[in-house]
């Protein structure tokens, strides 16, 4: 289920990592440095941002086949890199029943119980299931997978609980839900040890953090792009994989499927587990930190860091532009459907209808999801831009940045998106849907920062022709675009900076370095 | 062959066992002969797979004397020749649905009514608002969209989310069937040729009217629709169906007097009065022809209407008690 | 955005229930079916052959004969029916249909050519003192019922019941005739009548698959590469045949109640005919098996698994489960009743019949022994069936593992005791075994939705 890639054994006994190799140990889920995006470009950062320190990488992905070769070379401060995947393959079942011993089911009982309620004690159910769900303990994998008494459980539920009808996939989504508690119980046993241990995320990742200050007494910092169970949820409603399987008489209006619910439940109650734990818990701007805090997360450990960027690197980018503003806008981000790429492309259509000379370009890569590129690639096609929509994959940006007019930003959900500030510290004002901080960076948060202007338009979600009417305001207007790369300039240089994000991260891990992690609880 | 002669031939009862090896002997010359003589006839030509069905024969022959070889031969003939296929799966019987009555008092009746309150009500909880969201599926795209694009800006992240999966799936389904109809090739019968830009025009004309695209996109969409409908008017001038669509199309697109002059040859041609009517009502009204107008509604009133014309051909009817 | 890609589709819609395989396994048990009417065949012959073949002594020789021909072509194929039926009924609902005509073939071929071998050394080696005509009508006739019994299970396996019955009905008529015909040859005439018959039956059949079946391949022998057949249907078909003639080759072999009668083969006067006689008895049981079994029982079992692969809720799975539960009860409790009926008409009209066959009424115990015995086989038949449909293949091994222990040494004990006690080894053994898979069966049941969901 699991491989280790560099330097250490993956599946040595518990014990075998108990030396500390690492200052921060890292827990990434799908991320870094597999993944390209966002999240994996900040982590890299911070990497290289504290050479000082002895970084270990623990990378938690769901299947092998889901990701390619590594997208990132690894810095030299990188001391370790371990990665896992979840959902493996599945091994044969036993010939015989399984024994469970009662006591662990009642605890099971009394776990569920707790998810249910809205777990009033997570610290206390996650050491339950820290030392009872390793191998050999009461609750063992199979004894979760093959035992009589843990299918009784799971009918009992069923007629208790569930509102669909289909057992069968109750059942399923039973499994494929629990599974990965007892990977990553095993993954926390022999995870190499660190003095930190830094999250990027609640869910899978937190959970294994919170295991790990759990088991290793060492504290735990939580940094959330996203918000994590958010994030699982639009995955999720947007899932046609679920099923629903009560039929049109049977169901009241209005009902959601009882399997999409679970899930929402479960990745909640790993996010409360996960606050509950964490140290720190740093959110990118105010209205996620108020979301952690509604979610479950103590108000006093949260902080707000804000996403900061390397301004020397793109600043000279603004004198390569030509005198005129270029008259390409460009999606920069990959070709998933949490952009809506495909709202991008319809903006297209009616930004050249107005303007035949302008060019929509995509920078990103298409590979995570080849369904979805290829329907954008027919809805260009469809709509009769083919030639002018550009998919130009992963790009430098320092070469790309100088030839595009305006960023736009398409997506149904982000968090405080890199390359809008990438874009402003090159002088390019931007066009965004209103999500996440993305009204905070075009219109300015504090009085002082609404002062310096907007840097572009905020549209709602999902509407090509106030997207595409800010594009070509912007492309139209060089008076309005000239006052906008102003304010973006001016807006990153004086909130979004590398220096102060790593000065409040410098902080942070100096403090949680020294501090044994019991005295913070 | 000769070794098993000899190993035969070393017993001692050398009459019966010398009898016995010769009649081995003839029964292999007489399977070598079938088999040797019946294989050009079998359906298969490799060498491997004639050389297995020549053993097949000969070894019949071989252990079951006289018999063996012209039998087994002969029903490889016959049957392989003569193939009589059973067609599997040409009907699949299917069971009677069972009525599950599980779940079905969860909720009560209180939980119906007022969905699109209970929708864009932002004081209700997420929660149930989200239910009442999902309840739309069961509605027609067209009266679920205008629900759903108001939706978009809602101050809940998670209403909006689900807002906008359904308006995109349901973009996606109309979408991926065009995609489709485009990949094929233009076929070459004119009767399969109209099929294609009719389905065409609808589709393109359902996106418009399922209110699914806006702005410039929906006055490019309509483009689309009109070139197809003219496209299948071009192939097959007697459709009134599609005389129909082309005079609503024209009609969203703003070109009331073409609209007119469509819709009135499409009921020449025999769409029926009941549903060109209101369009005509409603040009004879923007022309600023009341009592046409008043004319042709009058003539409706006592035909089955929908609510939403109910009120509006009751208001220009004259009163009966009047 | 960080998290893992929701790629989770593959792991729910994957299809985890091996209950999904249709196992007709079974139909290689019943088509044991048949034989039954080669019994009738073989004492039809006997019978109207009195008189004519002189001395008696060659009738016996000939019934002889064939019976031995029977049991061991039966106990050699069936190492191979149960596997080889599974194997067929696997690739055809892989919709790999034109993977069954060339391992048929296949099979075929390795059967002639094994069958033929084991046969040449019999008759070179075991039986010097005979004809050569008898030798070679020996040796055809066991090459061509090892071929028979193979297509009689591929045919079962596509459910072509009517045509098995009437090709064996149709093959018989001709044994029959054609054995009546050359009565004047005396033994080898009998044998020449009997190699006939069964080779058109054996050609008819083989006709029957060619023109139902086609394949680019003529030939080929996926069947034997490794892991293509089940290891425990090998043994459950070996274990079962050779459990059924366990007791009367004990008996034939022991000098006390067996007398030679040609060559190596020798018989037993008072054991045979009544177990014989017994197998007739069973008709009406085997009646009432295909059809309580094929119909009822399969019906509920494909609900049971239809509510488990399109998500009904629990209750209507346990509903379903007790439906084919009890499918199950009341099939082998039919089976029961009518078997019942028969044993008590045998006990009221054992004796008539005894006399109107013109035997002696000192049968009359062992024959009521046998009838009941025969009549649990019936019973254990059924259970073996719905154990197959449970894909329970390790259970059904151990039962017939246990039913050809039990047999040989209930049966070597009942010989020690007394004549009194011929039989009861046999039915014993049959009580045993049915009584342990009725409770296997009860278990299983039970705990059907568990194994199913969690332990596969």
């Amino acid at each position: 289920m699991s491989k280790g890639n560099r330097q250490l054994p993956d599946t040595a006994a518990p014990s075998a990592n108990s030396e500390t190799v690492a200052d921060v140990t890292l827990l990434l889920e799908g991320t870094f440095p597999y993944v390209s995006g966002g999240v994996s470009s900040w982590v890299n950062e911070i990497i290289r941002g504290f050479p000082e320190l002895r970084f270990a990488v623990v990378f938690i992905g769901s299947r092998p086949e889901d990701y390619g070769h590594m997208k990132y070379d690894l810095p030299d401060n990188v001391v370790a890199l371990e990665t896992h995947y979840l959902f493996g393959d599945s091994e044969a079942p036993p010939l015989r029943p399984v024994q469970a011993d009662h006591e662990a089911m009642a605890g099971v009982c009394h776990m569920h119980d707790c998810f249910r309620a809205g777990a009033d004690d997570p610290q206390n159910w996650l050491a339950n299931v820290a030392a009872e769900c390793r191998p050999g303990g009461k609750l063992d994998q199979e004894v979760f997978l093959h035992s009589r008494a843990a299918w009784d459980y799971i009918s009992e539920m069923f007629r208790e609980h569930c509102t669909d009808p289909s057992f069968t996939d109750y059942f399923w989504t039973v499994r494929t839900i629990h599974a990965p508690i007892w990977t990553l119980v095993r993954i926390a046993m022999n995870c190499p040890t660190g003095r930190v241990y830094h999250a990027v995320s609640t869910g899978y990742a937190g959970f294994l953090g919170a295991l790990l200050k759990l088991l290793r007494q060492r504290p735990l910092l939580l940094s959330e792009h996203g918000i994590y169970t958010k994030e699982r949820r639009i995955d999720l409603y947007q899932a046609q994989w679920i099923a629903d399987n009560s039929g049109t008489f049977e169901r009241e209006l209005g009902e959601i499927s009882h399997f999409r619910r679970m899930w929402i439940r479960f990745f909640e109650a790993l996010g409360r587990v996960t606050y509950s734990m964490a140290d720190d818990i740093v959110a990118l701007y105010e209205e996620n930190r108020l979301r952690q805090i509604s979610d479950g997360a103590p108000p006093e450990r949260t902080h707000n860091i804000p996403n900061g960027i390397d301004i020397e690197r793109f600043a000279p980018l603004r004198a390569q532009r030509p005198q005129s503003v270029p008259q390409v806008f460009c999606l920069i981000g990959r070709v998933v459907p949490i952009k809506d790429i495909k709202t991008f492309i319809r903006a297209a259509r009616v930004v050249i209808s107005r303007l035949p000379e302008a060019q929509a370009w995509i920078a990103g890569p298409q590979e995570e999801d080849p369904a979805y590129a290829e329907e954008c690639r027919q809805l260009a096609e469809g709509l009769g831009i083919g030639d002018k929509v550009h998919f130009l994959g992963h790009q430098q940006l320092t070469t790309l940045l100088p030839k595009v007019g305006v960023v736009v930003l398409s997506s149904i959900s982000e968090a405080l998106p890199l390359v809008l500030l990438e874009g402003y510290a090159a002088g390019i004002p931007a066009v965004t849907t209103d999500v996440g901080a993305c009204r905070q960076l075009i219109h300015g948060l504090t009085e002082e920062d609404r002062a310096l202007g907007a840097s572009g338009h905020v549209v709602r979600i999902a509407d090509p022709q106030a997207l595409a009417e800010g594009v070509h305001h912007l492309l139209t207007d060089s008076d309005t675009w000239h006052k906008a790369s102003a304010a973006a300039s001016a807006r990153v240089e004086t909130w979004y900076t590398q220096p102060m994000m790593f000065d409040s991260y410098r902080s942070l891990y100096r403090k949680l370095l020294s501090w044994p992690a019991s005295d913070s609880n | 062959m000769s070794e098993l002669i000899n190993t035969i031939q070393s017993f001692p009862n050398s009459s019966d066992t010398t009898l016995l090896a010769g009649w081995l002997l003839g029964s292999a010359i007489l399977g070598a002969l079938v088999a040797t003589a019946t294989i050009p006839y079998l359906p298969y030509r490799k060498r491997q797979q004639r050389t297995l069905l020549w053993l097949l024969i000969f070894f019949s022959g071989l252990f079951i004397p006289l018999l063996g070889s012209p039998g087994v031969a002969l029903a490889m003939l016959i049957g392989m020749r003569w193939q009589a296929l059973p067609s599997r799966d040409t009907f699949r019987t299917l069971d009677r649905p069972q009525f599950d009555p599980i779940g079905r008092n969860e909720t009560g009746p209180s939980a119906r009514g007022g969905l699109r309150a209970r929708i864009t009500q932002s004081t209700m909880p997420t929660e149930q608002r989200l239910q009442s969201i999902a309840a739309l599926q069961h509605l027609p795209v067209m009266a679920a969209s205008p629900v759903l694009r108001t939706l978009l800006d809602d101050t809940v992240d998670d209403i909006r989310l689900v807002a906008f999966g359904m308006l995109d799936k349901e973009e996606k389904k109309i979408a991926g069937r065009i995609h489709a109809l485009l990949q094929k090739p233009v076929p070459a019968s004119g009767v399969h040729r109209y099929l294609r830009e009719k389905q065409l025009a609808e589709l393109y004309w359902e996106l418009t009217y399922s209110g699914l695209v806006h702005g410039d996109l929906r006055r490019y969409t309509l483009d689309h629709a009109l070139s197809h409908a003219e496209a299948a008017l071009a192939i097959n001038d007697k459709s009134a169906g599609m005389h129909f669509l082309a005079g609503r199309i024209l009609n969203a697109m703003g070109r009331e007097a073409d609209a007119e002059q469509r819709i009135r040859h499409a009921t020449a041609l025999g769409i029926p009065k009941q549903r060109t009517q209101p369009y005509l009502a409603e040009f004879a009204f923007k022309n600023g022809d009341y009592p046409h107008t008043r004319e042709l509604l009058t003539t409706m009133h006592d035909s089955q209407l929908t609510s939403h014309l109910r009120p509006v051909v009751d208001y220009w009817s004259p009163q009966e008690n009047a | 955005m960080a998290g893992i890609g929701f790629e989770l589709r593959k792991l729910l819609t994957r299809e985890n229930y091996s209950g999904l395989l249709q196992a007709y396994a079974y139909a290689g048990i019943i088509s044991a079916g048949p034989w039954i009417l080669s019994i009738i065949g073989i004492l039809l012959i006997g019978i109207f052959s009195i008189g004519v073949v002189e001395p008696r002594s060659l009738i016996v020789e000939f019934q002889m004969s064939v019976t031995y021909v029977m049991a061991s072509s039966l106990i050699l194929t069936g190492i191979v029916q149960l596997s080889f039926t599974r194997f067929i009924a696997d690739r055809l609902f892989e919709k790999k249909d034109d993977w069954v005509l060339p391992n048929f073939n296949g099979l075929l071929l390795t059967t002639v050519v094994i069958s033929g071998i084991i046969g040449l050394t019999v008759i070179v080696l075991l039986f010097p003192q005979e004809s050569v005509i008898y030798r070679l009508l020996l040796l055809s006739a066991f090459v061509i019922m090892c071929a028979t019994w193979i297509a009689t299970v591929f045919l079962s396996g596509m459910k072509r019941y009517k045509a098995i019955v009437a090709l064996f009905f149709v093959g018989y008529v001709v044994v029959i005739t054609t054995a009546l015909l050359l009565r004047p040859f005396g033994l080898e005439g009998l044998m020449a009548g009997f190699v006939c018959g069964h080779f058109l039956l054996l050609a008819g059949m083989m006709t029957l698959i060619y023109r139902g079946f086609r394949s680019e391949r003529g030939v080929s022998f996926d069947l034997f590469r490794p892991g293509a057949m089940f290891g425990s249907l090998v043994l459950t078909g070996l274990f079962y045949n050779a459990a059924i003639w366990a007791d009367k080759f004990i008996f034939w072999y022991t000098p006390e109640t067996s007398q030679n009668v040609i060559g190596p083969l020798r018989a037993s006067v008072i054991y045979d005919l009544p177990i014989f006689l017994a197998y007739l008895a069973i008709i009406p049981g085997m009646a009432v098996f295909l059809v309580r079994i094929e119909t009822d029982f399969v019906e509920y079992y494909n609900k049971f698994y239809d509510c488990v692969r399109d998500g009904a809720p629990l209750s209507t799975i346990e509903h379903a489960r007790n439906n084919m539960a009890r499918a199950a009860r009341q099939g082998l409790f039919d089976i029961t009743k009518v078997q019942a009926v028969t044993v008590l008409l045998i006990f009221a009209l054992g004796e008539q019949l005894l006399q109107w066959l013109g035997m002696s009424p000192l049968y009359l115990p062992l024959l009521t022994v046998d009838v009941v015995a025969t009549s649990l086989q019936v019973v254990l038949l059924g259970i073996l069936n719905i154990l197959f449909y449970l894909d329970k293949r390790r259970m059904v091994m151990m039962l017939t593992g246990l039913f050809l222990l039990s047999n040989t040494v209930f049966t070597l004990f009942s010989i020690q005791l007394s004549v009194a006690f011929f039989g009861y080894g046999f039915a014993l053994s049959l009580l045993l075994t049915v009584l342990v898979g009725l409770w296997w069966l009860q278990q299983r049941f039970d705990a059907l939705e568990y194994e199913t969901y969690m332990l596969q």
